[in-house]
């Protein structure tokens, strides 16, 4: 019970705001130091003690997206005014840009997989959970704690088995296979809680409108889905974070052309020393599409995560 | 037990002010009735004495003593949310008991209180028994006596009844009115039900848009509200409340109701006067009377207008008849049955002694019949 | 529009039986109440009426038609409910074309105009059509459901509590609109409510509903006045009729438990047709007369509560071993512990079967 009044009041405030404050902080460091990071020359990156003021630079930034060799000799002034602005600061760093690196493609296909499998786990999961909150289903509660039971156990435990069948089936590398086995991760997530939002949903709604003279999916279609708007919102951000974010699978099932980007950056600590500031750069970056998707729906964000504690 | 009084209270929630400069004062042993719609900032106030609530003006006194700095736990009230809910797993008496040891009292004076207020209450025979196993009636003696047992200077209740249903609503507030005289608490009570109001109260605040309408006891808020709210607020049916403009006529004062209408109600003359020295000559006016002193016959008798018959509505022990007056509609309450269905006009009279006229534009009573 | 006949209606839900066997008959052009508590099946009979509620037993006639397999689309009912109804992503004018744009229905878009545009004008919600639905108020938001039911033209008017969630003087004002609608329409009105006395003012017939079953079906003045049982009695009327357990012996009545006794009137033995012995009597609380002093006929009592309604005073009185209430007029003034004296109009005490609570006149 918030039960403290007026000049007791005021200090407790101040305290919860200072506690947000400190929680915040550190909630924000890491963040604020990976980004930092892919700005550092990698001496500021692994000087210790770190340093927090230093000159920005891009050499990290562009070393994520290229392929490079150990530079043996000085570049000749002529080649030197040749070269692009990103090959200069390679050259700084005493390394020759070879080629461009995979990072992009591997970018590609985490949006690729990512958006398709939300997008199949949501519609699926959005039926699902009409039907669970709607439909009289024998045994329902059994199946719902059946489908949340896939949830349970740690994907590394079953990656040998879908590893093996994902081999005979020939899925190995391919978006079908990684889509696949996206959707199945987060569809139980997208039933259980699409079927907190449509339950919310008056059933009485659906109901005037059968009797208006429509059918159930024509119901379904143009009362239901539009109200629960929120609630879609809501689980395809909790799905695509999922997914995005998403390693050991990937890093298994996707060996090769159709990779994603989480076990693509750690790929790049190479076989010398870690160069931090290309790995810093190649996160800050990955970070940049799931933030903006999360942003565009903010709004349904923030009421779909409070739907159900507060009533209108 | 304590007075509680409330001076100038101002509460915002951010910028918007929801109760402008709120004065109550609720003597030793009262028990007063916060009554309004939704919104009216009934339940903020009730808050606000308990503690729940800060304000950001006036003050807050319980026995003198400003309290509106204290925290709850120090104002030394009880707050009823709901008064069946009881906990389901405890017995009566570990009911009564729990705010006890939540103070940490020691068992043997948790035992005597409890069975004092049992004594009191007449629920001696009822403390081993689970909620479940209890009558409605008992319940809530159980809940009176949980608020009762630390002895606190006021109840305060937040629609207690709310979620009841209306039969044994209307049995519980004759038992909590009859709880409230043995007892003598001072209780603050919240409803937006005027029947629970008038029916338990010995004053009424009434409420809106967080303003205090009128306070007084339920038979001044009825048969003298202070303005349109309150008497449109108070009372089932509803008050008729009409535009009106009026007229000399000889000895007698005529009286028009609603536009386009031809039709005067004779009125004596002495009202003009009252009217004229109230009002002045403007025309922002109504009449306002209870259906019940709106007169019906069935026959042209003197005095009295012809009307049509819009609507009957049989209530049991009386009628409501809704008879068309220009463009609008006037309720006469009426014996059952007196008015029959095939019944196409009738004649209906305003009782003067019971009529109301209000200023449109402030809405306030020119309370015409307060000085006679 | 169109009568409806419900014929050996039966609804269960499990091992619950939500409707046990219901006949009923509504007129074309009636308005029909059916009232009951929470759960006592009334809004099941409409729901099964509506088609929303299928697999039950027994039959539903809408005008001449046997309904009972149609789906809810083809029944041509309107619905009001209690709340929710109203798209809230959709504005006024939308949620009233809504039902006309059914496919079933393939209404022209002109005529489609006309009838919104009448229902809005009937409704007084013109100046709200272009507005979203949860920018209305609780008034405002049944005015449009029932929009809603008028542009469809149905057969029938189905309506679940569609006033309980409004405040006590907005239901008034839609109570009497409402009836003056439906007589305007002559439309075939079922209405549901456990509001006694929405009930009692809207209804040609009133239909009581107990776990179930009908138990009464009559005009509204029959209902108070000729109670079937003291279920009825009790349910419809408030402040509550009294209960109190009555010896009739030699013409006198005995209240059980105490030595107050009173002469019955030769109408009333005559009504009882000469049952004697123990009975249920029942006595409306208008129907107590009060005086401070002493008088003929009448018994001391003691005052437990006073409670001023201003249109009345109710008072609350004990003889041992019941209380009693009493409307009396408002000028009528007593505190809580006075001694006062009551006596019963003859003609409106209620003779209850002790066993079966049935009614013995």
């Amino acid at each position: 019970m918030a039960a403290v009044v007026s000049k007791n009041n005021k200090l407790y405030n101040q305290l919860m705001v200072a506690t947000v404050l400190v929680v915040t902080f550190i909630m924000l460091v890491p963040i604020y130091w990976i980004a930092s990071t892919s700005f550092k020359s990698y001496n500021d990156s692994v000087s210790i003690p770190p340093t927090v003021f230093f000159e920005p630079e891009m050499t990290g930034v562009v070393k994520v997206f290229t392929k490079r060799t150990i530079l043996r000799k000085d570049p000749s002034p002529a080649k030197l005014a040749k070269s692009a602005w990103y090959e200069k600061i390679i050259f700084k760093a005493g390394e020759k840009v070879l080629r461009a690196s995979a990072f992009p493609s591997r970018l590609w296909n985490s949006i690729v997989i990512c958006v398709v499998s939300t997008a199949i786990a949501l519609m699926m999961g959005t039926f699902a959970a009409y039907a669970f909150s709607r439909f009289k289903i024998f045994g329902k509660d059994d199946w719902l704690f059946f489908i949340l039971s896939q949830k349970m156990l740690p994907p590394m435990v079953v990656i040998i088995p879908i590893f093996l069948m994902y081999r005979t089936l020939g899925l190995i590398d391919s978006y079908s296979g990684m889509i696949l086995i996206y959707t199945a991760m987060n569809l139980p997530f997208a039933v259980w809680l699409m079927k907190g939002f449509v339950d919310e949903i008056p059933i009485e709604y659906e109901e005037a409108a059968m009797i208006d003279g429509y059918t159930r999916f024509q119901a379904f279609w143009k009362i239901v889905l539009p109200q629960s708007v929120t609630g879609m919102a809501a689980t395809s951000v909790f799905c695509f974070i999922t997914a995005w974010n998403e390693f050991a699978l990937a890093l298994i099932l996707a060996p090769r052309n159709v990779q994603t980007a989480p076990p693509f950056i750690p790929s790049q600590v190479g076989s010398g020393i870690p160069d931090w500031t290309a790995i810093a750069a190649g996160a800050t970056i990955f970070l940049i599409p799931v933030m903006i998707f999360t942003f565009l729906l903010r709004k349904h964000l923030l009421r779909g995560v409070t739907f159900g504690a507060i009533r209108k | 037990m304590a007075n509680i009084n409330v001076k100038d209270m101002i509460k915002r929630f951010g910028q918007t002010e929801v109760i402008t400069k709120l004065n109550l004062e609720i003597k030793d042993q009262e028990f007063v009735v916060l009554l309004g719609p939704s919104g009216c900032g009934k339940t903020t106030t009730l808050r606000a004495i308990a503690g729940l609530e800060d304000i950001q003006g006036g003050e807050i006194t319980i026995d003198g003593k400003a309290v509106h700095d204290l925290p709850v736990k120090q104002r030394d009230i009880a707050f009823v949310f709901q008064l069946f809910a009881l906990y389901p797993h405890l017995s009566a008496f570990n009911n009564i008991a729990f705010p006890l040891k939540a103070a940490g009292m020691p068992k043997s004076d948790i035992e005597k209180r409890v069975f004092a207020v049992a004594e009191f209450l007449q629920i001696k025979s009822l403390l081993k028994s689970m909620p479940s196993a209890l009558s409605g009636g008992d319940l809530q003696r159980v809940s009176m006596a949980r608020a009762l047992v630390r002895d606190p200077k006021a109840l305060l209740m937040d629609e207690p009844m709310g979620t009841l249903d209306a039969k044994l609503r209307e049995e519980l507030r004759t038992e909590l009115k009859h709880l409230h005289i043995e007892t003598n608490s001072t209780t603050v009570y919240v409803t937006h039900d005027q029947v629970e109001a008038m029916s338990m109260g010995d004053k009424i605040a009434v409420m809106n848009d967080g303003i205090l309408q009128q306070m007084g006891n339920p038979k001044e808020v009825y048969d003298n509200p202070s303005n349109i709210f309150v008497a449109q607020f108070i009372g089932s049916p509803v008050m008729n409340v009409v535009d009106c403009n009026y007229a000399t006529d000889g000895d007698v004062t005529h009286l028009v109701l609603g536009e386009n209408n031809s039709d005067k109600f004779t009125l004596s003359k002495n009202l003009t006067q009252k009217l004229k020295a109230k009002n002045g000559d403007s025309k922002n006016l109504a009449v306002g009377i209870r259906a019940e002193a709106v007169d019906l016959k069935l026959e042209p008798t003197k005095g009295y207008v012809k009307v049509e018959v819009e609507v009957i509505e049989p209530l049991g022990p009386f009628d409501i008849v809704d008879v068309k007056v220009g463009d609008g509609l006037v309720r006469s309450s009426t014996r059952s049955q007196y008015v029959e269905k095939s019944c196409k006009h009738v004649w209906i009279h305003l009782n003067e002694e019971k009529i109301h006229f209000f200023d449109t534009q402030s809405g306030q009573s020119l309370n015409i019949n307060a000085e006679a | 529009m169109a009568s409806i006949t419900f014929e050996n209606l039966t609804k269960k839900y499990d091992d619950l039986t939500a409707v046990n066997d219901l006949n009923l008959s509504v007129n074309d052009g009636e308005f029909y109440v059916m009232l009951g508590p929470t759960g006592a099946g009334k809004t099941t009979s409409l729901r099964c009426l509506s088609g929303l509620d299928k697999d039950y037993q027994g039959s539903v006639y809408i005008g001449n038609s046997n309904v009972t397999d149609w789906s809810p689309a083809h029944r041509d009912v309107a619905m009001v409910f209690q709340q929710y109804s109203l798209y809230p992503h959709l504005t006024v004018r939308e949620n009233l074309e809504f039902p006309l744009k059914s496919k079933i229905r393939m209404v022209p878009q002109d005529e489609i105009e006309r009838r919104v545009n009448y229902a809005a004008a009937t409704l007084k919600i013109v100046d709200l059509l272009d507005r979203k639905t949860d920018k209305l108020s609780g008034g405002e938001m049944q005015r449009v459901s029932i929009g809603r039911a008028i542009v469809r033209k149905p057969k029938v008017f189905l309506m679940d509590e569609p006033l309980s969630s409004l405040d006590a003087k907005l239901r008034e004002a839609l109570r009497i609109e409402l009836k003056r609608l439906q007589k305007e329409l002559g439309a075939t009105l079922i209405y549901v409510t456990h509001d006694q006395v929405e009930a009692m003012s809207m209804a040609d017939r009133v239909g009581i509903i107990k776990e179930g079953q009908l138990i009464q079906s009559d005009t509204p003045h029959k209902v108070y006045n000729e109670p079937k049982n003291t279920f009825v009695a009790g349910f419809v009327g408030s402040p509550k009729i009294n209960f109190f357990d009555g010896i009739v012996e030699n013409g006198r009545l005995t209240i059980k438990g105490s030595p107050h006794q009173f002469q019955l009137e030769s109408e009333i033995l005559e009504k009882i047709r000469g049952i004697t012995g123990e009975l249920i009597i029942g006595v409306r609380p208008e129907d107590i007369f009060l005086t401070h002093e002493a008088q003929e006929g009448a018994c001391e009592a003691k005052v437990y509560v006073i409670e001023h309604m201003g249109m009345e005073n109710l008072i609350s009185f004990h003889i041992d071993p019941y209380h009693f209430k009493a409307a009396t007029d408002s000028a009528f003034e007593v505190n809580a512990n006075d001694k006062i004296y009551f006596r019963f109009a003859q003609e409106k005490l209620h003779f209850f079967d002790k066993n079966s609570e049935e009614n013995l006149v």
